[in-house]
């Protein structure tokens, strides 16, 4: 099968277009298979370098300075979106918002805390701690109850 | 309309009712019948309906004030602390100068000082039971947490 890529000023995401004369099953898998991956992955950037990252290896997106990061085991990456598109994106499954600022992967959450103050924070098992707005407590409870039921169902 | 409009007309409302019930409550502890204003508002408003009218916009405004900043619970990075002391400072310095012009309190240091006790320990209890609360709820997350 012939593969292209085409560069074009202004197209922020990419789009795939098959061209062929008969929609056979292996052209249906293919569709599947590229709309599928492309809900599961993100392109990231990290000196002027694209890689593209699949949902389960990030640990949490973050935005700092007006700029979107991916972190990861591996470091972290830029990404061109803001923190609500890639939300869309996300499998809601796999990630939930903790603040104004912030993503994080419900798979890496270590524990959770309150200070005396009434500060909430959600530690990851990274080692990275993140404040977390009280609105979104209960969302967190709920996501994770929907994850341990599902896990053991 | 978004959340801090609706506070605030439901805080206008809320304020115009709670503040006569206040008035007859006074009314009815100081045995002088059961009226929702101050004699001595009427004397000052010059009748009975002006004192009313007074007070309900006096108490309707303080109500407005008090619901609008319920916003500062809401606040990014805010802590249960800082929203606490934030609100019972607005809370202080709206109350305060209403329940002296509407003769809700004694016109002098001591009641003054008896507002601020009560304000002060309405806040420390609404600290007190948002923390607890969501240190309960924090917990049950860890549990989870523990079992995965």
């Amino acid at each position: 099968m012939k593969v292209n890529i085409r560069l074009e000023k202004g197209c922020k995401e990419p789009h795939v277009e098959i061209f062929t004369d008969t929609v056979t099953d292996d052209v249906k898998s293919l569709a599947d298979r590229i709309a599928n991956l492309s809900t599961s992955t993100l392109t990231v950037y990290r000196d002027d370098e694209a890689f593209i990252l699949h949902q389960e290896n990030i640990i949490r997106f973050y935005t700092e300075s007006k700029k979107t990061y991916a972190e990861t085991n591996d470091g972290t990456f830029m990404v061109k979106q803001p923190l609500c598109k890639i939300e869309e994106e996300l499998s809601e499954d796999l990630f939930i918002r903790v603040s104004q600022s912030e993503i994080v992967s419900l798979g890496n959450i270590e524990s959770m805390s309150i200070d005396i103050m009434g500060t909430v924070t959600v530690r990851l098992d990274n080692g990275t701690s993140s404040v977390v707005s009280r609105r979104n407590v209960t969302s967190i409870k709920n996501a994770l109850e929907i994850k341990g039921k599902v896990r053991h169902s | 309309m978004n959340q801090i409009h609706k506070m605030f007309l439901i805080g206008l409302l809320a304020g115009a009712i709670i503040g006569n019930v206040i008035g007859i409550m006074f009314s009815m502890f100081s045995g002088t019948g059961l009226c929702p204003v101050s004699d001595q508002l009427i004397l000052d408003a010059g009748s009975e309906t002006s004192a009313i009218v007074v007070q309900t916009i006096i108490s309707a405004v303080l109500g407005a004030i008090i619901f609008g900043t319920t916003f500062v619970y809401d606040l990014e990075g805010w802590s249960i602390a800082k929203s606490t002391l934030v609100h019972s400072v607005i809370t202080f310095c709206t109350f305060v100068p209403s329940a002296y012009a509407l003769y809700w309190m004694d016109r002098s240091a001591e009641g003054i000082a008896l507002y601020l006790v009560i304000i002060v320990a309405i806040y420390v209890s609404i600290w007190l039971s948002q923390y607890l609360s969501y240190k309960s709820e924090i917990k049950k997350i860890n549990d989870m947490l523990k079992k995965e």
